[in-house]
């Protein structure tokens, strides 16, 4: 009984003690990416100039960095490519909002949302607004498992690597009119090639 | 070598180190949300629980265990079993009393020490089994929400630890005397972000259809399209931010101090607690009601910015102060008595 006190309370202080070295990023220290630096082309995608944007319009709680890039796909139609970067992750809080809520708060209407099968599982989700309709394909980035559920095999990749317990993350997401967006196979292709170049990047 | 009081002091003073950062996130978040600016409020409440319990004294501890009202009867209730006249009969029969009763004694008293020593000895190791428990618990909150990445899992260690600790210093009489305080620091710990957006999207439905129903004396041809109101000619899109979540967790909480500051019992504490979502309701579908009002009145520039959030936030403490004198003017009164 002795022991399995002693136990409990070494457990309490090696699991705060662990806590404590994570949240200081004594494990993983948060690394800003040079968004500058982002390739000019992901899978068939053409990536092209920054769009300006009023840095009033990213919210009480903006990201750190930021890229807002018109991008071409391979009939030439043109979307946009937005990548933002938050040296802290606090879902917990709404930082980074989840893209849908941004849109609905746009006044768009989701009409569908799928994941699709690439390694960070995006988003694709359709909305519609007064007649316009559009398809958005979005994750999360992170440096380490891309999933953030409670699963062994997420757990155990955290252990093994400690660019898992990297407290920043990059939310991402492109935006082509419905009619004309990428198929599913060329939205993978091209998170897969951004998620490479960004793990280049940070 | 450190004295007892010293050492423990030193391991609290450790532990608030190592969990410092977990602390100062949750401070600078929920300082800087409006939703979730409650959790500051809800440690100090706490205290003010446990501080109460500590004043009222033990009169308010549970009742004492079996084993410890098993005290050997009073020699006095023991039969007289001589009845001598003069005083030498009497301590006489005093000493042959004694003697005669002698084993008895021996034996009552030898059992009550042992059913004493191994009270106290169970009581001790079921006090230590708990503190065990908790902080099995906490740190399993540490380690899961960290490896997983989910901060309020990581932040469900505190509270836990806390148990144990109060556990562990004031025994099982301590963890009951406390659990109102004790339960009421779990709610520092913000609902995650999956169990909110799920939540929201009703809350939005649900507050619409109660400003609808408000905004009806003022216009019948008022209509709401969640999340869209249409009032006097003005679209309003309830945002997720507005969609009362925030209200919700703040009037739970409330609720649930005031359950215990006014010594509720169960049942009634429950009732309070669960009317923290019908209130929610009200409150939400005033505070849209009257920002359609009043940019029907003053144009859409009223409805926006600090104007927005004034009238937001005068709306939900009107709410919060409603429901704390409700429950000030129907507590039973014996209870109030006691607190008092």
């Amino acid at each position: 009984m002795r022991l399995l006190t002693s136990a409990a309370w070494l457990a309490l202080f090696a699991g705060a003690g662990f806590t404590f070295l994570v949240e200081r990023g004594y494990l993983g220290a948060a690394v800003a990416p040079d968004l500058a630096l982002l390739p000019a082309h992901i899978g068939t995608l053409e990536v092209l100039e920054e769009i300006p944007l009023e840095p009033g319009s990213l919210g009480t709680q903006p990201p750190e960095r930021y890229a807002f890039r018109r991008v071409l796909d391979a009939r030439g139609a043109e979307g946009r490519l937005f990548v933002a970067y938050y040296a802290r992750a606090q879902r917990w809080s709404g930082r980074p909002h989840d893209v849908e809520k941004c849109y609905a708060a746009l006044g768009w209407q989701e009409l569908e949302a799928r994941r699709l099968v690439e390694a960070h599982r995006p988003w694709s989700r359709l909305f519609e607004r007064e007649g316009e309709t559009i398809r958005v394909v979005h994750w999360l980035e992170r440096p380490g498992p891309d999933e953030d559920q409670l699963e062994w095999r997420q757990l155990g990749s955290r252990l093994s690597s400690l660019r898992g317990f990297r407290p920043d993350v990059a939310s991402v997401y492109l935006e082509f009119p419905a009619a004309a967006a990428p198929s599913d196979a060329e939205a993978e292709q091209a998170a897969d090639e951004l998620s490479r170049a960004l793990e280049q990047l940070w | 070598m450190l004295p007892a009081r010293a050492t423990r002091g030193l391991e609290l003073a450790l532990f608030f180190a190592l969990v410092s950062p977990l602390l100062a996130e949750w401070f600078e978040t929920t300082s800087a949300s409006s939703r979730l600016s409650y959790a500051l409020l809800v440690p100090a409440l706490a205290l003010v629980l446990a501080l109460r319990e500590r004043r009222a004294g033990p009169e308010f501890a549970p009742a004492a265990p079996q084993s410890l009202s098993k005290n050997p009867p009073p020699a006095e209730s023991q039969p007289d079993t001589a009845r001598l006249g003069a005083t030498t009969r009497r301590i006489g029969a005093g000493i042959l009393r004694g003697v005669a009763t002698m084993p008895r004694r021996a034996w009552l008293s030898s059992r009550a020490a042992r059913d004493s020593c191994s009270g106290s000895q169970s009581r001790a190791a079921g006090a230590e089994a708990l503190a065990a428990l908790f902080a099995w618990l906490g740190a399993a909150a540490f380690v899961g929400g960290t490896l997983s990445g989910i901060f309020t899992l990581t932040l469900c260690g505190v509270p836990l630890a806390t148990l144990a600790y109060v556990a562990r210093l004031g025994g099982r009489t301590a963890l009951v005397r406390c659990a109102p305080a004790l339960g009421l620091l779990l709610l520092m710990v913000p609902p995650p972000m999956p169990l909110l957006d799920r939540v929201n999207p009703l809350l939005i439905r649900a507050s619409g259809q109660t400003a609808l129903k408000l905004l009806t004396l003022f216009d019948p041809e008022v209509t709401w399209s969640s999340p869209m109101l249409v009032f006097q000619g003005w679209r309003l899109i309830v945002a997720e931010a507005c969609s009362g979540s925030g209200t919700f967790l703040m009037l739970f909480a409330l609720s649930a101090f005031l359950a215990a500051l006014f010594r509720l019992g169960p049942w009634r504490a429950l009732t309070l607690i669960l009317c923290s979502f019908p209130l929610t309701l009200l409150v939400n579908g005033v505070r849209i009601a009257s920002s359609a009002l009043v940019i029907a009145r003053f144009g859409a520039a009223a409805g926006e910015g600090l104007a927005h959030e004034l009238l937001g936030q005068v709306v939900v403490l009107l709410g919060a102060a409603l429901l704390a004198l409700s429950v000030a003017r129907w507590a039973p009164r014996a209870r109030l008595e006691v607190v008092a």
